[in-house]
């Protein structure tokens, strides 16, 4: 049976911050059948450095666990990521997502990282469910 | 990433190479504070023209610094940040507080 999608790719990996670069030279390296402008490359890595970034400081905190990345295309040039940790999940994905808006007061977190991916990506969906996982899934069309 | 720091005419400035984002504002954190904790400059530029990359990390550090900079009485300025960073310093707001130069003339003192 043939995928509805052209190709995937699916990762998983420590969540450690060495590991935010690991992901950005992995979409780099997937986005490239798509020959994408300097532009959206950038975009799309730095999406990406969010989520994961997100994923290190809030799902796990202080504390070990893995990063699942899902990078697929669709039709040819839609790009597909999602990315899924295990952590603590976020109780109130509305408030998480305004902008500014960061539980972290002791490090220098801008409260950005929702809205740059907002903006960097086509589309951005949040799930999570509170104490078991958060899942950020981001679409664009690569021209 | 690595950073280089310069002495200029009571200006401190610190040179940005490479990437800036979550794992490596601490480093460049930590380097930048020790040596301003330390100086009787005037003034703290960061000087982005090789950094190739930033996310929202990037502007927690320029925040950052530029606030450790006031605290210390000390002027704050970022120079040659490129197309991308100043989206992001408008996203956020930040290009409103921050003084950001397109590229930065030293003058030789008399």
């Amino acid at each position: 049976m043939k995928n509805p999608y052209k190709n995937q790719i699916k990762i998983e990996f420590d969540a450690v911050s060495q590991n935010e670069a690991l992901a950005r030279v992995i979409i780099c390296g997937f986005l490239m059948e798509l020959h994408p402008t300097v532009e959206e490359l950038c975009d799309v890595k730095t999406a990406l450095s969010e989520a994961v970034t997100n994923s290190i400081v809030h799902g796990y905190k202080d504390q070990s666990g893995k990063i699942k990345l899902i990078c697929r295309i669709y039709n040819d040039k839609e790009l597909y990521i999602s990315v899924t940790d295990f952590g603590r999940g976020i109780e109130d994905i509305s408030k998480a997502r305004e902008p500014m808006f960061t539980t972290d007061r002791e490090s220098e977190r801008s409260g950005m990282g929702f809205t740059i991916m907002e903006t960097f990506m086509d589309e951005l969906k949040v799930t999570s469910r509170v104490g078991k996982w958060t899942r950020i899934v981001m679409r664009k069309k690569i021209a | 990433m690595g950073i280089s720091v310069t002495t200029t005419n009571n200006e401190l400035i610190f040179k940005i190479k490479g990437e800036i984002d979550h794992h490596n504002a601490v480093i460049l954190r930590n380097e930048i504070d020790s040596i301003v904790e330390n100086s009787s400059s005037e003034m703290v530029v960061l000087d982005l023209l090789e950094t190739n990359f930033m996310d929202s990390a990037g502007l927690g550090l320029i925040l950052g610094r530029y606030r450790k900079a006031e605290k210390l009485g000390m002027r704050f300025m970022l120079v040659n940040a490129g197309d991308r960073i100043l989206r992001l310093l408008k996203m956020s707001g930040l290009d409103k507080t921050i003084v950001v130069k397109g590229d930065h003339i030293h003058e030789e003192s008399v």
